[in-house]
């Protein structure tokens, strides 16, 4: 049915397999077909542009599709004449920042896009200089240019910065709220602080084998995932035989990576709305699964343990045994906890019926992860489009109706069970072999796409390889960067108490996602730490 | 005599609150599993907050700001005159019950209107949540006050300590063990402070030495307060009432922290509605004093 | 009541706090602590400088002195163990040894110096020592004789004997 769409649509289908499809898709076509690819039922995922002067074809837009009925990714392609594509904000909200952010680092400008501010370069780099172009060094640094903005001042209204460093978060992000008395009407994002530049760096001087491990810093907590994600795309390119051993030990990391990932949301949950003994509760067990990290891999957080091909190390037979026991008696306190925590009013009290996204909005927004399950939204990676060994596993989705806080936590509570079922099943299945397949070829100039299932939702690398060992583009989409837009509309409305527990139930991570803000009375600005250090 | 013994209570308060704390503190740590902080951190703490420097911020009214917390910190230490705490001995006039109450009133007043002046929106939003609260726990705390007037048939805290023992009196004082938490700002009632939330509300501009005197503030009117709900219950002449006292403000403590370790906090309107309905049932339990029982 | 079964559950658990630092931690087998180069072992193939992913390890030839120099610096060094993996001789491991916090920059350099050859004909330094020993086993008999030429001079002596020779050695 997609491949319909796209020939009436005059694309010139560029590769066509069980797990991807890529379309050329004329410029003056490209509205319509993202409409009728979003009507049959295909989210956005995210969006890359990629400076393509040197291989011929000028500047090139990648929209990416996460097709579910089909079970593939389809990517539609937009080559720019004069530096100009059609914008497909209009129809689909969720391509908003993604055309944001390659009209900040490549300079394409996209007709009748709703909002064509920046958002992720600070306000005071200059004019005309695109980051993200080959001619443009990793490591070179534009003078900085003076700019100042004026915050409006609302009457009636308390304007509450949430943000950069506030106790709640812990990342520096910024939400600007603006409250009467107790309840919030009105809030604004600002984010991508702490862009590191990561993906000129990949293009810029790392190999093929090294950017598993540049991968794996995105997150601090959700590493491995991206991690996985890039190896599988690089897999998928090159056609590369992954041996069973090591498809299991990947989902036995990735698993275990997933519970350490939710019970830190879990405490953090607890810390937030004052049950401080839950966060330690909490936080005592969850020592348990990053000790069993700490043995199988050499590391608490950063396994390392993956290389284009397979993986790195072995799990010892006779550690097995041990693992299951372990893992037994850590669910049962698990259960212990939650059973008793959940039946403290005053804690349900603070979740029922706050933050509500509907299933629609969410949709159209094209939430991710828990946040979507808690509302009603059936979609998982694992389960859609299965990697690693997820074929072969049974698992459950857990999915709620409501859109409030509490769904979101309950969805979590129950995947860590689900996960420790998982990784039960897959130390009883390890089948015996080889844990690494290096002999490979890779080819020139082929677009690929990996997905996993983090913890926070979906996460999308998509990679154009290169000449030799290295990748041409490399474009890691982390599922906060879909969730935050949900957020302003969840906390219309709620009261000023609400807010950090709000903002916290989608799980913000935003090193995955993202300059710093200097608040200073009347004047709001955006700039560098040097620039700011400088005046002090 | 009389005057040394005072001072020798005042001497007692002063020294004994933050060690209360760090008792409270380290019960706290026990129940989460930590090693916790030792007795005499909180002492440290109150220490070093008083050698560093003030800084006043440029928005802000300065005389109620400076004015607030030395208000606040003496408001309470003129309360425990009037209340014994170690030893059986305190001025006393007519109206003791209500002047107390005053105080406490004044000791809350200008805090708030420090933090007011402060001119930072969390603090106004700590501010604002404070008053409400207190609002509430007045009313409860006047029908309580109403009852033990009426059951000791005096305002006078010579002919009040001890109440006797009636069915009133019990209800009367578990009421008053109810709005002692909510004064003492412990969790889940320490909605002006919550830290994940306002970032510690109406302190949050302050530093310092002022900020000392209002954390030494928070901690002295909880021992006034435990003294007053075991002043209520220990007979005063009793040879063995030193010991009782301190027995009784290690049971307090020990309840009321565990008690702050295991509540989730709640949010204004929840606090407010709980207040409310503890108020209609104050006032069945002064009814029911009226009647004699 | 849920929350009087959770107190219960704390006080029979006790105290989980571990004494480090008073006492010191163990780690498991496996640990990826800090890596050290032995210098008996190192042959200077720049194998772990190039797959080293945050260039940590640097190798480059001081040809003044004849000397290769492997610098390894700790503060660049994300413990990933690829090193250790690629190098063909067990000269770079990883330690059990995370306490590296220190005052003194010098702590986190290791430098290993190695000889190198000079070559037969024009005399600049082309490879250590040890690589090319290391790689002497691999050599036919008649690459032998050009064993110690740096790789341009042998290319002129191969094309040499390609146009001049007669016979004997290579054609």
């Amino acid at each position: 049915m997609i491949l319909e769409i796209l020939k009436s649509n005059n694309a010139k289908i560029l590769r066509h397999d069980e797990k991807v499809t890529v379309a050329l898709v004329p410029n003056d076509k490209l509205r319509t077909t993202a409409e009728l690819l979003f009507k049959a039922g295909c989210y956005y995922a995210t969006g890359a542009g990629v400076d393509e002067r040197l291989l011929g074809v000028g500047f090139s837009m990648y929209h990416i599709f996460n097709c579910e009925a089909e079970g593939r990714y389809i990517i539609i392609k937009a080559v720019a004449s004069n530096l100009k594509i059609p914008s497909i904000t209009p129809i689909i909200s969720g391509a908003n920042w993604a055309e944001r952010e390659v009209m900040d680092m490549l300079g394409i400008f996209f007709d009748e896009h709703p909002e064509p501010v920046r958002l992720i370069l600070p306000d005071d780099w200059p004019e005309g200089v695109y980051p993200l172009r080959k001619d443009f060094r990793y490591n070179e640094r534009p003078p900085r240019v003076e700019f100042e903005q004026k915050r409006e001042k609302k009457p009636g209204v308390i304007e509450v910065p949430v943000g950069p460093y506030h106790p709640a978060l812990h990342e520096p992000e910024m939400f600007e709220l603006y409250v009467k008395g107790e309840e919030i009407v009105g809030a604004v994002y600002r984010g991508f602080h702490i862009h590191r530049g990561m993906e000129k760096l990949a293009e810029g001087r790392m190999t093929i084998n090294q950017i598993p491990f540049l991968a794996e810093r995105i997150c601090g907590i959700c590493g491995y995932t991206h991690n996985c994600a890039y190896v599988q795309a690089i897999e998928d390119a090159a056609k590369i035989e992954v041996p069973e051993r090591a498809l299991y030990i990947r989902t036995i990391l990735l698993e275990l990576e997933r519970i350490h990932s939710h019970m830190l949301w879990l405490g953090v949950a607890f810390h937030l709305l004052g049950f401080e003994s839950g966060f330690m509760h909490t936080w005592r067990i969850r020592e348990t699964f990053m000790d069993l990290a700490e043995l199988l891999t050499g590391n608490r957080k950063t396994y390392g343990m993956n290389l284009i091909g397979g993986v790195r190390r072995n799990i010892d037979e006779n550690k097995k045994k041990g693992l299951s026991e372990i893992l037994d008696k850590t669910k049962k306190e698990i259960r212990e906890i939650f059973d008793n925590a959940t039946q403290m009013r005053e804690l349900i009290n603070r979740m029922e019926g706050i933050g509500v996204l509907s299933k629609k909005k969410g949709r159209e927004i094209g939430v991710v992860g828990p946040t979507a399950r808690g509302s009603d939204i059936d979609t998982d990676v694992r389960r859609d489009h299965p990697y690693a060994a997820y074929g072969d596993l049974e698992f459950k989705v857990p999915i709620y109706k409501d859109g409030d806080v509490l769904s979101r936590f309950l969805v979590r509570y129950e995947e860590v069970l689900e996960s420790i079922w998982l990784i039960e099943q897959a130390l009883d299945q390890l089948p015996p072999g080889d844990i690494l397949n290096e002999e490979y070829e890779l080819p020139e100039h082929t677009i690929c796409v990996g997905a996993t299932e983090a913890p926070r939702g979906e996460d999308v690398h998509f990679a154009i390889m290169g000449e030799g060992n290295k990748v041409y583009r490399w474009h890691p989409r982390a599922p906060t960067y879909n969730n935050l837009p949900a957020v302003p509309i969840m906390l219309k409305g709620e009261k000023l108490a609400d807010a950090p527990i709000i903002i916290a139930s989608i799980d913000p991570c935003f090193s995955c996602t993202d300059h710093i803000v200097i608040v200073d009375g009347e004047k709001v600005y955006r700039c560098s730490l040097d620039n700011y250090l400088g005046g002090l | 005599m009389n005057i040394i013994f005072i001072a020798i209570n005042l001497a007692f308060a002063l020294i004994i609150a933050p060690l209360i704390d760090g008792f409270e503190r380290k019960i706290r740590a026990r129940l989460q599993n930590r090693q916790g902080p030792s007795i005499l951190q909180t002492w440290w703490d109150l220490i070093k907050l008083f050698k560093r420097p003030t800084i006043e911020p440029q928005d802000s009214v300065k005389p109620l700001y400076k004015l607030a917390p030395y208000i606040t910190f003496t408001s309470v230490l003129a309360a425990y005159l009037i209340i014994p705490t170690l030893l059986p001995a305190s001025t006393n006039f007519i109206g003791d019950l209500i002047l107390v109450v005053y105080l406490l009133g004044l000791a809350t007043l200008s805090f708030v209107i420090g933090a007011f002046s402060s001119g930072n929106a969390y603090a106004q939003i700590g501010s604002n949540r404070d008053v409400s609260l207190f609002m509430s726990e007045e009313l409860l705390l006047a029908f309580i006050i109403g009852t033990i007037a009426v059951i000791g048939k005096s305002l006078s805290f010579g002919q009040l300590f001890p109440l006797p023992f009636r069915i009133s009196s019990v209800l009367a004082l578990l009421l008053l063990f109810l709005v002692i938490y909510v004064a003492s700002t412990r969790l889940p009632f320490d909605i002006a402070e919550a830290e994940p939330e306002i970032i510690e509300g109406p302190l949050i501009e302050y530093s310092g030495k002022h900020l000392g005197l209002l954390k030494y503030f928070v901690f002295l009117k909880r021992l006034l307060l435990y003294s007053l709900i075991l002043d209520f219950i220990i007979p005063i002449q009793n040879p063995i009432r030193l010991i009782c006292y301190l027995i009784g403000i290690i049971i307090l403590s020990i309840v009321y922290s565990t008690l702050e370790a295991y509540y989730g906090r709640f949010r204004i309107d929840q606090a407010i509605r709980i207040l409310k309905r503890a108020s209609i049932v104050a006032l069945i339990v002064w009814m029911i004093a009226v009647v004699g029982w | 009541m849920g929350r009087f079964k959770l107190i219960t559950k704390a006080i029979s658990i006790g105290r989980v706090t571990e004494k480090y630092p008073f006492v010191p931690l163990e780690v498991p087998e496996g640990f990826r602590g800090k890596p050290v180069i032995d210098p008996e072992k190192c042959i200077g193939c720049t194998a772990c400088s190039n797959a080293c992913p945050p260039q940590a390890l640097q190798v480059y030839d001081d040809l003044e002195r004849g000397v290769r120099v492997v610098h390894l610096f700790i503060g660049r060094c994300i413990f990933c163990a690829r090193c250790q993996d690629v190098c063909p001789t067990e000269a770079i491991k990883l330690t059990k040894e995370f306490e590296l916090a220190t005052l003194s920059d010098e702590d986190l350099h290791q430098i290993v110096e190695l000889q190198m050859v000079r070559c037969e004909e024009c005399g600049k330094p082309f490879d250590t020592f040890r690589h090319l020993l290391y790689t002497a086993k691999e050599l036919q008999p008649w690459e032998r004789e050009m064993m110690f030429l740096c790789p341009e001079c042998k290319a002129k002596k191969v094309s040499e004997k390609l146009i001049f020779g007669k016979g004997g050695g290579y054609v």
